[in-house]
């Protein structure tokens, strides 16, 4: 098992906000990109006169082509923002292939060795539809007539966390910026059981942008980046809705939400209203409860059940729920088994609870062990993954070294290596 | 007595106890010098002494003197160190000079105790609460243990194939960290084999 592979195993997480990458050789952290690709104005004059824009650019050179802000929604492209890209959107693909590329040109040794190309693991969303698997494989291709790829494979995000956190029986929940997913694995994940739940950091983003409007903070709750800060630093998540509430209530001073922006005037202060801090952390776990239904009678948008490829996104249900609902869907033995081990993995979990509140607010292991206690499931072990941010990517790293080169591509089991080089003549 | 004030005990003792007097966040102490000592030089220099100490530590101080020994001394020297003087005779007893009142610790602490009961009341309501939650958080822990033990669990594990079968993975040395003890490790590298084995 040693040999070539210990220094050209590749890794690639395509995560909805950062893209990391790097071969076996980075150790254990990756190199890390805004997984976004800029498309500049090729006809402006400046262009022209420069003669040397690119048709897309990515990696640290996007600050130096950005051009007026209005364009932004346009030329600015993040390929993975809900988890799936759609078949037709040529600009999101356009990204993925250059971004890859780049990441792969970035570790290139230097001619005369034994390069041949590396073997590419690449990680996507479990619910990515038949076609994401070929356009990567695709996109790898044509990376292998540069010599940059030996053999490729895909494997899903939540295949890959359970491998980086070490643990073969498991339940995986991967909730990032725009959905969640719920993945049994019992050595190899299990398809059938996938839960994706079409809610993540972004639906927290919304709630807190509406408790924002409602204390008089309306134009800053335009700023998505703002808003973002103001839910880490202020959003909590409530042990039990009720309770904290109340709680904070009537005690206001105690749980006050109050948040000065650094090197700033701005400040946010909740005052009185700061059990509305729960409301955020809540509405991730459990946007069922009553307390939001004044919020989305007023506009803030659901989150809905939708169908990408073969797969439903439900909107509203609880993660507990979730949980539930996949781990029902194996076999009955195994079961008692797979909720012995959850794990959490996602910034989506990534959330503090104060010293002073922890009867009253707590962390996501601890909220999903009561979500599932209230569906009678007890005797769980929910934790975090050792290293939420890269655990894909080591994951990922683990596979490309492990797996014989043999084995190959088998679209039922969506493992396997596809040697994506031409075959020599 | 009439300023609603109760005699305290004193903790110290000695040949000539003094009295002291609290109530309300006020302390009055009253030295005495005994009639019968009031010859005895070191008997009235001891009463003097000890008056001094006590001016400032409690709110007001007094000596009482035999009246017979109080028209030998200079009052001036007592008010100017805030000390009152009883004189008192066979009959009565009569305040020759007023004690300066001195805002002590104690009467401080009692203000502040007005200030703060309110405060540790909440303190202690919410402590009984947090108290109950704990309880609860307990009951809860020891359902939830005595749940776990009630899982079943497989009497074999869920893999299929067999443990000594398996040949063991040479692993390079120098990969990073998150290789180390990684089951995956040996689960990955037997794809294809064990379909290839259920096949045979």
């Amino acid at each position: 098992m040693s040999g070539y592979r210990d220094r050209y195993t590749f890794g690639m997480d395509f995560g909805t906000s950062d893209f990391k990458f790097g071969p076996i050789t980075c150790g254990d952290v990756p190199r890390l990109l805004r997984n976004r690709g800029y498309f500049p104005d090729r006809d402006s004059i400046m262009m022209r006169a420069l003669n040397q824009a690119p048709e897309v650019v990515v990696g640290d050179d996007v600050p130096l082509y950005l051009q007026s802000s209005e364009d932004l929604t346009s030329r600015l492209v993040y390929p993975m923002r809900n988890g799936v890209i759609d078949r037709g959107d040529s600009k999101a693909w356009r990204v993925v292939d250059e971004i890859s590329r780049f990441g792969l040109k970035i570790f290139r040794p230097n001619p005369g060795g034994d390069f041949q190309g590396f073997y590419v693991v690449a990680s996507l969303s479990s619910v990515s539809p038949r076609y994401m698997y070929e356009n990567l494989f695709e996109s790898m291709r044509e990376a292998a007539k540069d010599g940059l790829v030996k053999t490729g494979t895909v494997i899903s995000q939540p295949f890959a966390v359970a491998i980086g956190h070490g643990v073969t029986t498991c339940v995986v929940v991967e909730s990032g910026h725009g959905n969640t997913q719920v993945c049994p694995i019992s050595s190899y994940p299990i398809r059938s059981a996938l839960v994706a739940v079409n809610r993540g950091g972004g639906e927290a983003n919304s709630i807190t942008a509406e408790i924002l409007k409602d204390l008089g903070y309306g134009d800053l709750a335009r700023e998505e980046a703002f808003v973002r800060r103001v839910k880490e630093e202020l959003g909590l998540i409530p042990l039990d809705l009720g309770k904290a509430v109340k709680a904070a209530r009537e005690n206001p001073l105690k749980f006050r939400a109050k948040f000065k922006v650094p090197g700033t005037r701005v400040e946010v202060d909740f005052e009185e209203k700061s059990w509305q801090r729960f409301l955020i952390g809540e509405y991730v776990f459990n946007p069922g409860n009553e307390l939001f239904q004044s919020y989305l009678t007023r506009g803030m948008p659901r989150p809905r059940d939708v169908k990408i490829g073969d797969t439903v996104f439900e909107g509203m249900i609880d993660f507990g729920e979730a949980v539930v609902r996949s781990v029902e869907r194996c076999p009955v033995e195994l079961q008692p088994l797979l909720y012995r081990e959850i794990l959490l993995s996602g910034g989506n979990f990534s959330w503090e609870a104060p010293e002073k509140l922890r009867d009253y607010a707590t962390d996501a292991p601890t909220k999903m062990k009561a979500l599932l206690k209230e569906k009678g499931i007890r005797g769980v072990s929910v934790k975090m993954t050792k290293n939420p941010q890269y655990s894909v990517w080591h994951g990922c790293i683990i596979y490309g070294y492990a797996v014989p080169e043999d084995y190959r591509w088998n679209w039922e089991h969506m493992e396997g290596w596809l040697p994506v080089a031409a075959e020599p003549s | 007595m009439s300023a609603g004030l109760r005699e305290s005990p004193l903790t110290e003792s000695g040949p000539n106890p003094d009295i002291l007097f609290e109530g309300d966040g006020t302390s009055v102490r009253v030295v005495i010098l005994d009639h019968a000592l009031w010859a005895d030089r070191r008997a009235i220099m001891d009463s003097i002494m000890r008056a001094s100490a006590s001016a400032g530590k409690v709110s007001r101080t007094y000596l009482a003197l035999p009246k017979a020994v109080a028209c030998l001394t200079d009052a001036r020297l007592f008010q100017e160190r805030g000390i009152g003087l009883f004189t008192y005779g066979q009959r009565n007893v009569e305040e020759a000079l007023s004690a300066r009142y001195f805002e002590t610790a104690s009467a401080a602490q009692h203000q502040l105790d007005k200030t703060i009961t309110p405060r540790l009341e909440n303190e202690l309501r919410e402590l009984h609460a947090e108290f109950s939650m704990l309880q609860q958080t307990v009951q809860h822990l020891r359902e939830e243990l005595a749940s776990s033990k009630r899982l079943p669990v497989p009497e074999e594990p869920v893999q299929t194939f067999k443990l000594r079968d398996r040949p063991q993975v040479q692993v390079a040395e120098d990969l990073p960290t998150f290789f180390a003890g990684n089951p995956w490790i040996e689960v990955l590298s037997r794809r294809g084999r064990e379909e290839a084995a259920i096949v045979s």
